[in-house]
C-alpha cells in the first residue's frame, strides 16, 4: 500500500493519494503516515480513492477515525474518485453519510471549503 | 420361609424405588415451573440461596438433580457462580427429611395418604395441569413408604435365619467392606439419601449393626459424590468447577466422618453417650445423615473464598465462559439498583463488542477469526444477554425510584434490541455462508458484510466508552439505507446474467436483513442512555461530519 501526500498550491488543503489494497497489512503500512498528515495538517484533507482496490474495514475505520481528528480541528475530509466497488463499500458502512464522498478532485476542493458544522 | 422373605424384600424394594423416581420425577416438575422466579428471587443473598438449597433437596431427594438444574441455570447465565455454590452446597441437607422421615412409623399415614390419591385419582385430578404434579409426587411418596414398610416386614425374620447370622457375623467386623458397598450401592443409585434410608431399615429390625450402617452411609456419601463427578465428565470450566464442589463438599463429608466414627470407637465413652440419648438406632443414624451434610456444608460456607480459589486453580473458566460472565456486574451490587444499571449499561457495551465478530469469519479477509471462533462469541453473547435480562428483571421489581426504575426500562429496551440485532446477524451469516463462491451476488454479500463489520467495530468502540463517543457520527452512519438496497436489487434484475430463482431469494433476504441490521444499530444508538443524552443536546445540530 503506498501513501503520498502534498499540498496543493496556494492553499491550506493537503492531498493524499492511496495506492493499493487498504486490508489489515495496507492499513498498518500507512496508518502512521496517514494519522500524522491528518494531525499534522493545517488545513482540509482531500484523500485520492482512484487507485484503492480494496476497501476492508479496518480502513474505513482509518478513514473514520482521521475525520474525526481533523473535525476537532475544525477541518473536513473528503473521499473522491472511489471505483464503483469501492464506493459501495463506504454506502454499506454509512461512512459516506458520515463524510464527504464526491466523484471527482474538482468537487472534492469545492466540498473541502465547506466550514465544519 | 426364604420365599416369603425375598418376594417381600424385593416387593418392597420395587415399590421403593418406583415412589423414588415417581416423587422426584413430579417434584422436579413442580419446582421447575416457578424456579427461575424463585432463583432470582431468593439467591439475592447467600444465606436466601442456602436456604432456596436445603428447599429443593427436600423437594428433589436428589442432589444430583439440585446439581445439574443449577449447572443448567449457569450456563444459561441465569445463575451466577456466587449464588450457585451454596445453593448446590446446601441442598444436601435438605435430602436428609427423606431419611429422617423414614425413622417415623407412617403406616397409618401411608395408608390416608393412598386413599386420598386414590380419590384424586376417581376425580381425575391426576389429568389436571395444575394437580397432577401434586398427585404424582404424593403418590410417589405413598408407593415409596409402602416399599419400606414391606422392607421392614420381609428383613425382620431375615435376622433370625442361620445362614444371615454367620454372614453378620463375619462381616460385622469389616467396616471397609460396608464402607464400600454403601459407595458402590449409592454410585449405581445416584443418591446417598436412597442408601441410607435402606440403611435405616436395616437397623431397625437388627439386619446391620450400628456401626456398619455408619459406614455405609458414610460410604455412600463418598459414591454419591462419584457419581456426579463421573456424570460432569463433559462439563469444562465453572460448569464443571459446580460439580467439583459438590464431590469436594461429599469427600470431605465422608473423610471428616469417618476420623471421626474411629475417633469416638476409641473413646470408651460413647456406648454411655449412645444409652444417655434414648434414641432408637434408626433416628441416630438419621441424625448422623444430617450432620453429615450439615457440617461440611457449614465449613464450605465459611472457606467460601479459598475454596473457589481452588476450584479456579483445579477447572480454568473457558474463554466462552470468560466472555459470558459479567465483568462489572457483581451480586452485593443488587442492593443498590441505581449502582447495578450502571454496571449492566457497562456490561451491555462488552456484549456490543462482541457484534463485529458475528461477521468477521465470513469477511474477504477475516482479522482473527474462524467460525467457530465466531460462534464462541454468539453464544457467549447469548448467555450474556439472558444474564443480563435476568439482572434486569430483578433489578426492575426492586428498583428504589421513579428514575431508576425508568432508567431500567431504557437499559432494558436497549437489552431487547440488542438481542434482536443478534438474531439478524445470525440469520446474515446464514444466508452469506450458502452463497456459492461462484454466485453472482457473492461479491455484494462480500461488500456487505465488510462495510456492517465497519459499522458494528465503529458502534462497538462507542459502546465501550461512551463517554468519547460522538453518537452523532453513528447516527449519520445508521442513516437509511433502503434506496440504495433497492438499486442494488435493480441493478442485478436489470443485468443481462439473469440470476436464478434460489440467487434472487438470497438476494432479496441478505439486503432485507441488511437494512434491519442498519435500522436496528440507529435504534440501539437512539436509545443508548449515554448516546441519547449527547444526542439532545445535539438535536439542534446537522448530524454529519462533513
Amino acid at each position: 500500500m503506498q501513501l503520498t501526500a502534498h499540498s496543493i498550491d496556494s492553499t491550506s488543503i493537503t492531498l493524499i493519494a492511496l495506492d493499493g489494497r487498504l486490508d489489515i497489512m495496507g492499513t498498518n503500512e500507512i496508518e502512521l503516515k496517514f494519522n500524522s498528515h491528518a494531525a499534522g495538517s493545517t488545513g482540509p484533507v482531500i484523500v485520492d480513492l482512484s487507485k484503492v482496490t480494496f476497501m476492508s474495514s479496518i480502513g474505513l475505520r482509518l478513514l473514520l477515525a482521521n475525520a474525526q481528528t481533523l473535525r476537532r480541528k475544525g477541518h473536513q475530509m473528503v473521499l473522491f474518485a472511489a471505483e464503483p466497488l469501492i464506493a459501495d463499500v463506504l454506502t454499506t458502512s454509512g461512512i459516506s453519510n458520515a463524510l464527504q464522498v464526491v466523484k471527482t478532485k474538482e468537487e472534492a476542493l469545492q466540498a473541502s471549503k465547506i466550514p465544519v458544522a | 420361609m426364604l420365599t416369603e422373605i425375598s418376594a417381600s424384600l424385593l416387593g418392597g424394594l420395587g415399590l421403593f424405588f418406583i415412589g423414588v423416581k415417581l416423587l422426584s420425577g413430579h417434584m422436579k416438575q413442580l419446582a421447575g415451573r416457578r424456579f427461575r422466579e424463585m432463583v432470582t428471587l431468593m439467591t439475592r443473598s447467600r444465606l436466601r440461596a442456602s436456604a432456596l438449597g436445603v428447599l429443593s433437596g427436600c423437594l428433589t431427594q436428589s442432589s444430583n438433580a439440585v446439581t445439574f438444574i443449577v449447572v443448567s441455570l449457569l450456563s444459561s447465565g441465569m445463575l451466577t457462580m456466587g449464588r450457585a455454590l451454596p445453593v448446590v452446597g446446601w441442598s444436601n441437607v435438605g435430602t436428609s427429611l427423606l431419611v429422617i422421615l423414614a425413622t417415623l412409623d407412617l403406616r397409618l399415614v401411608i395408608l390416608y395418604l393412598l386413599g386420598a390419591i386414590g380419590l384424586a385419582h376417581y376425580m381425575d385430578w391426576d389429568k389436571s395441569s395444575r394437580l397432577r404434579h401434586l398427585v404424582g409426587a404424593a403418590l410417589g411418596l405413598a408407593l415409596l413408604f409402602l416399599g419400606l414398610v414391606l422392607i421392614k416386614a420381609g428383613a425382620a425374620p431375615l435376622k433370625d435365619l442361620d445362614a444371615v447370622q454367620t454372614v453378620l457375623r463375619v462381616t460385622s467386623s469389616s467396616m471397609i467392606l460396608a464402607f464400600i458397598a454403601g459407595a458402590a450401592l449409592s454410585f449405581v443409585a445416584q443418591s446417598s439419601s436412597t442408601v441410607s434410608v435402606v440403611a435405616v431399615t436395616m437397623v431397625n429390625v437388627g439386619l446391620l449393626t450400628m456401626d456398619q450402617t455408619l459406614m455405609i452411609v458414610y460410604g455412600a456419601n463418598l459414591g454419591s459424590g462419584l457419581s456426579i463427578w463421573l456424570l460432569a465428565a463433559n462439563l469444562r470450566g465453572t460448569l464443571r468447577q459446580v460439580a467439583l464442589y459438590q464431590v469436594l463438599l461429599k469427600s470431605v463429608g465422608a473423610f471428616l466422618f469417618v476420623c471421626l466414627f474411629y475417633f469416638f470407637k476409641a473413646m470408651p465413652s460413647k456406648q454411655l453417650l449412645d444409652a444417655a440419648t434414648g434414641m432408637n438406632l434408626s433416628l441416630q443414624v438419621a441424625l448422623v445423615f444430617l450432620a453429615l451434610q450439615t457440617v461440611p456444608a457449614l465449613i464450605f460456607t465459611l472457606l467460601n473464598a479459598p475454596i473457589l480459589k481452588l476450584l479456579g486453580k483445579l477447572c480454568a473458566p473457558s474463554r466462552e465462559e470468560e466472555l459470558a460472565s459479567p465483568h462489572f456486574l457483581y451480586d452485593q451490587a443488587f442492593e443498590e439498583p441505581g449502582l447495578a444499571a450502571q454496571l449492566v449499561a457497562r456490561e451491555q457495551g462488552r456484549l456490543i463488542s462482541f457484534l463485529p465478530e458475528y461477521l468477521d469469519a465470513w469477511r474477504e479477509e477475516p482479522e482473527k477469526n474462524s467460525i467457530e471462533q465466531a460462534n464462541l462469541y454468539d453464544r457467549a453473547g447469548q448467555t450474556l444477554s439472558v444474564t443480563l435480562d435476568t439482572a434486569l428483571s430483578n433489578l426492575i421489581d426492586h428498583a428504589d425510584s421513579r428514575d431508576t426504575t425508568e432508567e431500567l426500562i431504557k437499559l432494558q429496551m436497549f437489552q431487547n434490541h440488542v438481542k434482536s440485532l443478534q438474531e439478524s446477524l445470525r440469520e446474515l451469516v446464514h444466508h452469506t455462508g450458502e452463497i456459492p463462491s461462484t454466485s453472482q451476488i457473492r461479491p455484494l454479500s462480500l461488500r456487505m458484510i465488510e462495510g456492517l463489520h465497519a459499522l458494528l467495530s465503529v458502534f462497538a468502540d462507542a459502546a465501550i466508552d461512551p463517554e468519547n463517543a460522538e453518537p452523532k457520527i453513528l447516527v449519520s452512519m445508521t442513516a437509511d439505507r433502503s434506496d440504495f438496497m433497492d438499486r442494488t436489487r435493480r441493478k442485478f434484475q436489470e443485468s443481462e446474467a439473469k440470476l436464478k430463482v434460489e440467487e434472487q431469494q438470497r438476494l432479496y433476504a441478505i439486503t432485507t436483513i441488511f437494512e434491519r441490521i442498519v435500522w436496528l444499530v440507529r435504534r440501539l444508538v437512539m436509545v443508548q442512555p449515554a448516546f441519547s443524552q449527547c444526542l439532545a443536546l445535539d438535536a439542534k445540530r446537522p448530524v454529519s461530519l462533513s
